[in-house]
């Protein structure tokens, strides 16, 4: 029933959006910022789940529901296993302190203006309240639409991340196996 | 405002209040169901006097939850010296949030039809509904293994681990069962599943291994019994909690009460029809009778499996971890994923669904006699070669 659910999932939200979209934008912006101050390797697995969760906050007020929920499951989900596997398959102890080295820093300032650049580049080029307008009030289904593209238009490079995955959780399990014979 | 902003502003407070009361008194249920699994009388002593009130029945224990909760805020809040004082105190927040944004999506009434204009009774009707909640779930474990870590301890540390290993575990089959429901339906919105179950058979009929698979899940993902390996009192003292005490202690406790009760509601939108009462043909959108009818069946189902998760955690031994492991990767996973591939089949043939029901069956019993086939023919408990440990074989 089309209409009856656009009825009702129309949310008054226009009152609050640009509050929530500062309060989200705040969260992502300044934990990232903390993700590249902190030296404590826990403390920043906390700070990067805060910036993506903040992230996932921000797509689902543009209306990318099933983006933000796979935000959710896969990046945060994934940060996780970063805190985890940072604390146990390092040799150093939880407590440790990460030291950035000079030339380590010249080279995160490269690569982040030049991400930027790229970035602010691509965003100036595309029409995006037109497109994004149009997209909402046509009233697809996320997901349908997602799918239908993975199984038709991108089938291929779906496929090759899918082999790529399995290469890689094969070797990882052969290099654990080794690790482990030792 | 908007009618809808309003419906939902109102369905947040009532089932935030709602919840968090009956969360209290799910304790008390919890103790009363213990005593009488293990034929004692649980607590019945504690009214509403409280040693100063005029109140001179002691109301069957039902004062019990204020008196817990008042000797919860007034004990000492310590914080041992070494740990990360900024994590220790975020890491109770962690765990309850997420298990209370998980409601958010649970479509409590259908639909109310109130002076022409139609609202959603759910705090969001959002159309990726169940896919949002099994997101949300898997945030819930990050307050557990932060909390592990910043009080640092070896015995919550060890047990944050075991926590996070376990609920990562379980998620997998949580989420391909929820994924075959979707399939079958052809949607995710919450209220549009309960919709097509009302009008149609319940899904547990059509699907009764994985909802077997999915009410297992939610007991592991809630890390009750038997699946609180993370907090085995005979190895790792008090799990992921041991350094915290008073509210914070409470706060963890308070969210595993929360998490049964999402699962719950999950499990009864998904497999049992939410708020589809056998027999009475209900409306998606009513008035406001046909919403409190509604709400109060779907309160119902949820109350139901709430009691025999409790039924099942006082029955029930706990499981060894690798047995626990072995559960979830060489059993479940691939049980779900054979449901998960024999339903696409199906639903891409067009096939009637009664179909599912047979390939539930036929995967069930494989299932079996693949169990039955792999396990060693000895009369005693079969071991496990674990290192380190006094009955190994391997030192």
């Amino acid at each position: 029933m089309p209409t009856l659910s656009q009825q009702a999932s129309d949310a008054g939200l226009e009152q609050v959006a640009p509050l929530l979209f500062y309060a989200f934008a705040l969260l992502t912006g300044l934990s990232a910022w903390a993700v590249v101050i902190s030296q404590n390797i826990v403390r920043m697995s906390v700070y990067l789940l805060m910036t993506l969760a903040g992230a996932a906050g921000l797509y689902f007020m543009l209306g990318a529901e099933f983006l933000a929920a796979i935000q959710l499951i896969v990046y945060v989900g994934g940060t996780l296993i970063l805190i985890v596997f940072g604390i146990m398959l390092t040799n150093k102890s939880p407590f440790a302190q990460l030291r950035t080295e000079p030339w380590e820093m010249m080279l995160g300032v490269f690569i982040a203006v030049v991400t930027a650049a790229l970035l602010i580049f691509a965003l100036s080029q595309t029409p995006m309240k037109a497109q994004g307008e149009a997209i909402l009030n046509s009233g697809y289904d996320q997901v349908r639409a997602v799918g239908v593209g993975l199984l038709t238009k991108y089938l291929m490079p779906f496929e090759a991340v899918a082999v790529l995955l399995l290469v890689v959780m094969v070797g990882a399990a052969f290099m654990a196996r080794q690790r482990a014979r030792k | 405002m908007d009618a809808q902003l309003i419906a939902s502003l109102v369905t947040i407070v009532v089932a935030v209040h709602v919840m968090l009361l009956g969360c209290a008194y799910l304790i008390l249920l919890e103790r009363k169901v213990a005593a009488w699994t293990q034929d004692r009388i649980g607590p019945n002593r504690v009214g509403f006097s409280f040693g100063v009130l005029p109140v001179r029945h002691s109301c069957w224990g039902l004062g019990q939850p204020l008196a817990d909760g008042l000797k919860l805020l007034l004990k000492e809040d310590y914080t041992p010296p070494g740990a990360e004082r900024a994590l220790f105190l975020l890491a109770p927040v962690m765990v309850l949030i997420p298990t209370m944004l998980g409601w958010a999506i649970v479509p409590w009434g259908g639909y109310l039809q109130w002076g022409g204009r139609v609202v959603s009774v759910t705090a969001a009707a959002i159309p990726i509904g169940v896919i949002y909640a099994l997101a949300i779930g898997s945030l819930g474990v990050y307050g557990v293994v932060v909390g592990a870590y910043a009080s640092n301890s070896k015995y919550s540390f060890l047990g944050g681990l075991r926590a996070a290993a376990q609920m990562l575990s379980y998620e997998i089959p949580t989420g391909v069962s929820a994924l075959t429901i979707i399939l079958v339906h052809g949607t995710a919105r919450a209220d549009m599943l309960v919709h097509l179950q009302a009008n149609g058979v319940w899904n547990v009929f059509y699907q009764p291994v994985l909802a077997v698979v999915f009410f297992t899940c939610v007991l592991a993902e809630c890390n009750r019994a038997p699946f609180d390996l993370a907090e085995c009192e005979q190895e790792l003292v008090g799990g992921y909690h041991t350094e915290y005490s008073s509210m914070k202690w409470a706060l963890y406790m308070l969210s595993e009460y929360m998490h049964m009760i999402a699962g719950s509601a999950l499990f009864a939108l998904l497999f049992l029809g939410g708020w589809d009462l056998p027999v009475v043909h209900e409306p998606l959108v009513g008035g406001l009778g046909w919403v409190a009818l509604k709400s109060l069946v779907f309160i119902v189902k949820v109350a139901m499996l709430l009691l025999v998760m409790m039924w099942v955690r006082w029955t029930l031994p706990r499981f060894r971890f690798d047995q626990l492991m072995r559960l979830a990767w060489r059993g479940m996973i691939p049980v779900t994923l054979a449901v998960l591939l024999a339903t696409s089949a199906l639903v891409c043939l067009k096939l009637p669904a009664w179909t599912m029901a047979v390939a539930n069956a036929v995967v069930a019993v494989g299932a079996l006699m693949a169990l039955e086939w792999s396990q060693p023919h000895t009369p005693e408990n079969y071991r496990v070669p674990l290192a380190g440990s006094r009955f190994s074989p391997v030192r």
